[in-house]
């Protein structure tokens, strides 16, 4: 009797826990279970502190005796997308049981998804048998699993006793054909070449190079951390191609420190053009955190003085940067210092503490974030001299820190590990999720998911010949590929590195960026898009936001800092949320708690609110920000919804500018020399200002133009309005008899078809000429209208393309024209014909 | 030193001719010709304020500056100047025109335009830019305008053509 009343208020309140309490208990079962997101980072944070608990898995079967947990088939191979019957049986060998129930646990990272179809829980008579069926969906493909079959386990409970326990691995193919990015990454740093700064006799040719006046001084960092990172950026567009800068802040930090220094007034103008390079830069390339500490002028840390001027030479270098006997591995020019043989930036520390890894990291990110706001924010960085450490705490600890400030990925493993071909990879693959405490390794678990680690190649762009070059590509690509000659499933990638400031001109002069390297660099991403149609560019944090799309185990968001709104006079932020997780499930019954980190550019001090909004309509509010990049949680219930990110600030902020925005953390004052006293704190204002035109993306099948190719590009608002009124007391507007508004959004659509040929200099075409054009306008073009011009190749000729174009209206999406040109090639031999 | 005069000069362009059939109105057939001097082009063309880029970067003034001409002649023939009323305006609507080079600098061009047919909607336009030195034609094509107002096309009535009546008498 007592059983049987069990047997019945177990039932009332199953029905009343389903019916008002499931999906609660829904939520909170995937909160403890699927380690979501509790603090801001991912489920590795949790992983890297060393708070994951794994469960044992009992063996399958009989667990009493009497009561025996059958299945259908050992096994399940699915397709993603497949919904299948299974059934579980539960054999009852013993006396009568009352209250049995079957409950299937299913697998982190939301792989195979199992929903009862039997009503439960029930009762066995002796040598009764009992089938419990299920509606299985293959959810997720096994790749996201590491390719291994997705755990999918049976609990017999009687009451809420468990008493057996299996498990049905489920292989889910996926019917989707892989992707394989290429990142090309670069370390922007400087290089001298004196014997004072190292010992480089092995490299003769390199040395030659450079002035070797053992000081960085400002030719130095024109060259190599502007000139030919812009030389190199100009080659990538020609065939879609993306650069990941990884550029060393700690020498911005130590040029603004010579510059108050310095008489000469080289190198204020240097700070700007490094700004400036990177404003330009970032709209089709990315840079992000590389930190070589030893450059940093205001860390209290171990050499003091932290660096030394040299008036002689204008330049600067880090105290004790190099002794051939006493320090002959720059011992100071790490980050983490472990792999350099010292204790350096060892604390986790906080985001206010420069000399933590928290710190330093934030002060990077925060400096990069502001040039590249309204086009990127950082995601992926890379330690100077590739230092996170080398003890496990150490290693976790810059793990820690990468995800503090909001970096999902890191590109130190390789350098230091031995690993020569891709078979020896960690997932056989570049692209993987390290582990916290060792990013030579790959995770276990898909629990232990966390930091996307691109390993560094074996082979670096500028030290093998172009041959070589291309044979280590297309072994890596070969490695990607299944038998029958298709992308292996998943998100791939193949990273090259070298250092802009090595790369040679076909002159051997430090201030080449013709010929040499850089004509190798155009015939490898040449033969690239003409071998590997199928391999596409990425930025490292393109990518990683990519791999985090379709392999992380829990729903993950990133604000879109592309989509960047600025309202109410400054004082209001919008962004847009990118969720990441596209295959795991969200509806009402699956709901994830999920955070989402405001820029790195903003900080606290600056936000009095942030609201998350879905379809418009707040649906969590956060009245302060307790540090920079803190996580903002909120609720994702509704797959097609719009999640947004609005900022409410203390003060008004002013637009991100076109080219790359940049709202000062402090007003930037000019930075004074010894002989030039500042008379003003004031940052100044700009009287006229007209950004120039970009080119926003380019794709590409190879060097030749090819249906299908296509390209976009942005003509800000600026000169509009500079024609389109008088100037000087003129009576008439400057621009009458042009007709701007009518020729503009044509212009700007026929420099994307040039762009979309290969055009170098799409806005003042050389080898393209415009010969036909056949256009509608649709919308009135306004005076501050930024307009984004589209053009997409649909025939290739002799000498000709024929393309289709399209001009939007930045701000409202609006169409402004459509249309066709032809385009003439000027000079040059065109490729065989071809017809989309 | 040689002194040009200017810094900076920029002309307005002129009307050459404005051949009409019925005076104070526009008819099928009229057409016009106006001048379009090298200024704008040589500012466009040209980096300003130590600039890498011309200040016309991203709008390929020496093409479309063929367009221009033609339009500034092709208004001129629609009577835009003449009209006392604006209770509409004409606006181009479509375009297809070839372009043989681009303009050189320096290079003043000379637009002309014939009104060819007035459809319900659309008033078809023959347009060409030709050289004012060389008299080479540079481009040929044709210009579809619109009535305008409120922001709607309007449907083309003959009275629309008539420049001193306002159409909704």
């Amino acid at each position: 009797m007592k059983a049987l009343i069990k047997s019945l208020l177990d039932r009332v309140f199953g029905y009343f826990a389903s019916r008002f309490l499931q999906p609660e208990l829904e939520l909170m079962k995937a909160q403890q279970s699927r380690l979501t997101q509790e603090v801001a980072d991912l489920a590795w944070a949790r992983a890297a502190e060393g708070e994951r608990v794994r469960r044992p898995v009992p063996d399958a079967g009989v667990a009493d005796g009497s009561l025996r947990l059958h299945l259908q088939t050992p096994s399940l191979s699915l397709t993603a997308g497949d919904r299948v019957s299974f059934s579980t049986s539960v054999e009852n060998v013993g006396p009568s049981v009352l209250n049995v129930s079957v409950e299937a646990e299913e697998p982190c990272g939301f792989g195979v998804l199992a929903a009862p179809l039997t009503p439960m829980p029930f009762d066995l008579a002796s040598g009764e048998q009992k089938h419990v069926g299920w509606a299985i969906t293959a959810q997720r493909p096994s790749e996201v699993n590491r390719c291994r079959p997705w755990p999918l386990e049976f609990v017999l409970r009687v009451g809420a006793e468990e008493r057996a326990r299996t498990c049905v691995p489920v292989d889910v193919a996926d019917p989707d054909e892989g992707r394989i990015y290429y990142v090309l990454t670069e370390d922007c740093e400087t290089f001298d070449g004196g014997e004072l700064t190292g010992d480089y006799s092995t490299l003769p040719d390199l040395v030659a190079m450079h002035n070797r006046n053992n000081f960085m001084d400002p030719q130095e960092y024109q060259w190599q951390m502007v000139e030919k990172p812009d030389a190199m950026n100009r080659i990538a567009d020609k065939y879609g191609a993306k650069w990941t800068h990884f550029w060393c802040t700690s020498q911005y930090f130590a040029a603004e420190w010579a510059a108050r220094r310095s008489s000469t007034g080289h190198w204020p103008r240097m700070l700007e053009l490094l700004r400036e390079s990177v404003r330009r830069g970032c709209v089709r390339h990315e840079y992000a955190p590389h930190i070589h500490f030893g450059f940093e002028p205001d860390s209290a840390l171990p050499p003091q003085p932290r660096l030394i001027y040299d008036p002689a030479t204008d330049g600067v270098i880090p105290n004790e940067f190099y002794d051939p006997v006493t320090n002959p591995q720059h011992h100071y020019h790490g980050w983490d210092g472990g792999r350099k043989g010292i204790s350096y930036v060892k604390a986790l520390g906080t985001f206010a503490d420069g000399d933590s890894k928290i710190g330093s990291l934030f002060k990077a990110c925060s400096f990069l974030a502001r040039l590249q706001r309204g086009h990127r924010q950082p995601h992926s960085a890379r330690a100077g001299a590739c230092d996170v450490g080398v003890a496990p705490e150490d290693q976790r600890n810059s793990t820690l820190a990468y995800l503090r400030n909001n970096l999902l990925a890191g590109s130190d493993a390789g350098y230091y590990g031995i690993a020569e071909s891709p078979d020896a990879y960690p997932w056989a693959r570049q692209a993987y999720y390290c582990r916290p405490d060792d990013i030579e390794a790959g995770i276990a678990d898909l629990s232990d998911a966390g930091l996307v680690q691109f390993r560094l190649p074996t082979v670096n762009l500028e030290a093998v010949t172009l041959d070589t070059l291309d044979t280590w590509f297309a072994a890596q690509r070969r490695a990607l590929l299944l038998s029958d000659g298709r992308v292996a499933p998943g998100v791939h990638a193949i990273v090259q590195l070298t250092h802009a400031m090595v790369m040679k001109g076909g002159s051997g002069r430090m201030q080449d960026t013709e010929g040499g390297d850089f004509a190798k660099l155009d015939g490898h991403l040449e033969y690239v898009t003409a071998s590997s149609p199928e391999v596409r560019f990425g930025t490292m944090s393109e990518v990683a936001v990519e791999f985090l799309d379709y392999y992380t185990p829990v729903l993950a968001a990133v604000v879109q800092p592309e989509t960047e709104q600025v309202e109410d006079g400054g004082t209001l932020l919008r962004f847009r949320i990118r969720i990441l997780g596209s295959t795991i499930p969200i509806s009402a019954e699956h709901r994830h708690a999920v955070t989402v980190k405001p820029p790195a550019w903003v900080l606290p001090e600056h936000v009095e609110t942030a609201r998350v909004l879905r379809d418009g309509r707040e649906i969590a509010k956060h009245s302060e920000l307790p540090s920079p990049c803190a996580p903002l949680s909120f609720q994702v219930d509704r797959p097609d919804a719009v999640y947004e990110l609005a900022l409410h600030m203390r003060q008004a902020v002013p637009a991100a500018r076109e080219e790359g925005g940049y709202f000062p953390e402090q007003p930037e004052a000019p930075v004074p020399s010894p002989a030039v006293v500042a008379s003003t704190a004031q940052p100044a204002e700009p009287l006229l200002e007209i950004p120039c035109p970009q080119v926003i993306e380019v794709h590409r099948s190879g060097a030749e133009p090819s249906p299908g190719d296509s390209a976009g590009v942005i003509l800000p608002a600026g000169l509009l309005r500079l024609l389109m009124h008088p100037v000087a007391d003129g009576a008439e507007p400057l621009g009458r008899g042009f007709h701007p508004p009518g020729v503009f959004p044509i212009a700007i659509a026929c420099c994307a078809a040039a762009a979309a040929c290969g055009e170098p200099e799409p806005f003042a075409p050389r080898e393209w000429q415009v010969e036909h054009v056949k256009i509608r306008w649709r919308r009135p073009f306004g005076d501050d209208c930024s307009a984004v011009g589209k053009a997409q190749l649909v025939e290739v000729k002799q000498d000709t393309v024929q393309a289709n174009l399209e001009t939007f209206d930045q701000a409202s999406g609006d169409l402004l024209m459509s249309g066709t040109a032809r385009l003439r090639r000027i000079s040059g031999a065109a490729s065989q014909d071809r017809t989309r | 030193m040689n002194n040009p005069g200017y810094l900076l000069r920029m002309l307005k362009p002129t009307t050459i001719s404005v051949h009409r059939q019925k005076a104070g109105r526009a008819t099928m057939g009229d057409s016009a010709e106006a001048r379009l001097e090298p200024g704008i082009l040589d500012l466009l063309t040209c980096p300003a304020a130590g600039s890498s880029l011309p200040l016309g970067a991203g709008i390929l003034p020496a093409t479309v500056i063929l367009h221009s001409a033609a339009a500034t002649a092709a208004y001129l023939a629609l009577g835009d100047h003449e009209r006392t009323h604006k209770t509409f305006d004409w606006s181009g609507g479509e375009l297809e025109e070839t372009y043989a080079r681009p303009v050189r600098r320096g290079e003043a061009l000379i637009g002309r335009a014939r009104l060819k047919e007035m459809r319900r909607f659309i008033l078809l336009v023959e347009v060409e830019t030709a050289s004012a030195e060389t008299g080479e034609t540079l481009m040929t094509g044709e210009i579809r305008f619109v009535a305008i107002r409120g922001g709607r096309a309007l449907q083309l009535k003959d009275r629309l053509l008539v420049f001193e009546r306002d159409e909704r008498t």
